[in-house]
């Protein structure tokens, strides 16, 4: 037996994640470009929204295009057909946000607006 | 006159929390949390390192073991739960991680004193393969060695059912425990910060810089060491102090403009001695004379 496998350790840490129905905004602008981005595959694939350690404020958000995972560790929003997914474990941090789409060179692209969080990092992709 | 001499060998169980981290990508998502950069370690590694808010000021101070599949960690036990919750809620919906508590699974102990090399000699265990940032298991306990330009601690960890193994070598070796206070006394002397010394400061103000890395992405509380690094805006430093008169942990006025941090002290007849932070404008100065006409001794650690 060694060091990490003795008595004494507890079961992996489990802390209870506060589960809450997200709701979130979506800009028309957003609404176009999520469009355009599925390439007409939101039959199959789904946009996921996610949080995760990271950036100079603690969170980081991360948007994939990818295959449905069909789980309901997930809350589906349909925004125009194309579904958005929110894992459970961040509706607390996403709760609210509003996703819009800037079409300019510098700084463009989908953009996340949080009204829960207590600071952003300047670049915009961290909260905390 | 001081009357600190450096000891032959005693021992503290340190306060420490353990943590342990599983999952093929623990390392990097360590990293996101921290200021130091630990993705390309290699195994039998450890690495210094501070969590901050993202204001910049110091939350804990960890030591991280680098086993491979598992990684170790030892930070402050008063930041034990909310280290490993501040770990669990970013981990990515995406991958698999496990985070134990090990904090009733592994006692730390700290080694000080001359008798450290006499102990790995009796151990069979090469100095060289726990010095320079490396640890060894010796049976089921992990060794290593924390150094200064003064001093060497050997830190060990062991499960906590089989502790009695570390105490029998210390008393076989006639190696003393100290309480709390001698531990601060001998860690004071030699200028080893400690983890109140440096909580809620920003780094570079506690001689912390070296575990700042900033080409390595973003962390909580980079913008503000970025900003504070790029414009030059280090002002303070920490230093050990010696005054005759004790003194509370408290800001003294400085005659000349500024003011002195008291951190740590320790009353030792007239030489009280101190880990405070000072502006380091003062810093190649020798003496310093507070409003209230205290003189305080600086020695730069």
């Amino acid at each position: 037996m060694g060091l990490l496998d003795g008595a004494g350790f507890s079961l992996p840490v489990f802390n209870e994640i506060e589960i809450i129905d997200v709701k979130i905004n979506v800009t028309d602008s957003a609404r176009n470009a999520m469009k355009l981005s599925m390439n007409n595959d939101d039959d199959t694939h789904v946009l996921i929204i996610s949080a995760e350690s990271g950036g100079c404020s603690g969170y980081l958000y991360d948007m994939k295009i990818t295959e449905d995972p069909k789980d309901d560790t997930f809350q589906r929003i349909d925004v125009d057909g194309v579904s958005i997914l929110i894992h459970n474990k961040d509706s607390a941090l996403l709760n609210g946000i509003e996703l819009d789409y800037k079409d300019t060179l510098m700084g463009g692209g989908f953009q996340i607006k949080n009204p829960s969080a207590d600071r952003e990092c300047g670049c915009g992709q961290s909260f905390g | 006159m001081t009357s600190f001499s450096y000891p032959d060998g005693k021992y503290i169980l340190s306060e420490s929390s353990i943590t342990v981290l599983s999952g093929a990508n623990a390392l990097l998502h360590l990293q996101k949390l921290i200021t130091s950069k630990v993705e390309d370690s290699d195994l039998y590694r450890t690495h210094d390192s501070l969590f901050c808010h993202a204001n910049g000021r110091i939350i804990d101070y960890l030591k991280i073991y680098n086993f491979g599949e598992k990684i170790l960690i030892t930070n402050n036990n008063k930041n034990g739960n909310s280290i490993r919750k501040l770990i669990q809620t970013g981990i990515p919906w995406n991958e698999e991680m496990t985070i134990t508590n090990g904090d009733n699974g592994i006692c730390h102990y700290r080694l000080i004193g001359n008798i450290i090399d006499t102990i790995l000699k009796q151990c069979g265990i090469n100095k060289e393969s726990i010095v320079n940032n490396k640890f060894t298991e010796y049976g089921n306990m992990i060794l290593t060695i924390s150094s200064g330009k003064n001093y060497q601690i050997l830190d060990i960890l062991i499960p906590s059912d089989e502790e009695d193994k570390v105490l029998k070598i210390f008393k076989n070796n006639n190696i003393k425990n100290m309480e709390a206070s001698e531990w601060d006394k001998i860690r004071i002397n030699l200028g080893i910060v400690d983890y109140f010394d440096i909580e809620n400061s920003i780094p570079f103000e506690v001689n912390m810089e070296h575990l700042v890395k900033l080409d390595k992405g973003c962390y909580p509380g980079q913008e503000i060491h970025a900003r504070i690094e790029s414009r030059g805006k280090i002002n303070k430093k920490l230093v050990k102090i010696t005054t005759n008169l004790p003194l509370k942990k408290s800001k003294y006025s400085i005659l000349r403009g500024g003011k002195i941090v008291i951190k740590s002290s320790f009353e030792q007849n007239e030489n009280n001695v101190h880990l405070g932070v000072i502006p380091i404008k003062y810093i190649e100065d020798s003496i310093i004379i507070t409003k209230d006409d205290i003189k305080f001794e600086i020695q730069q650690i």
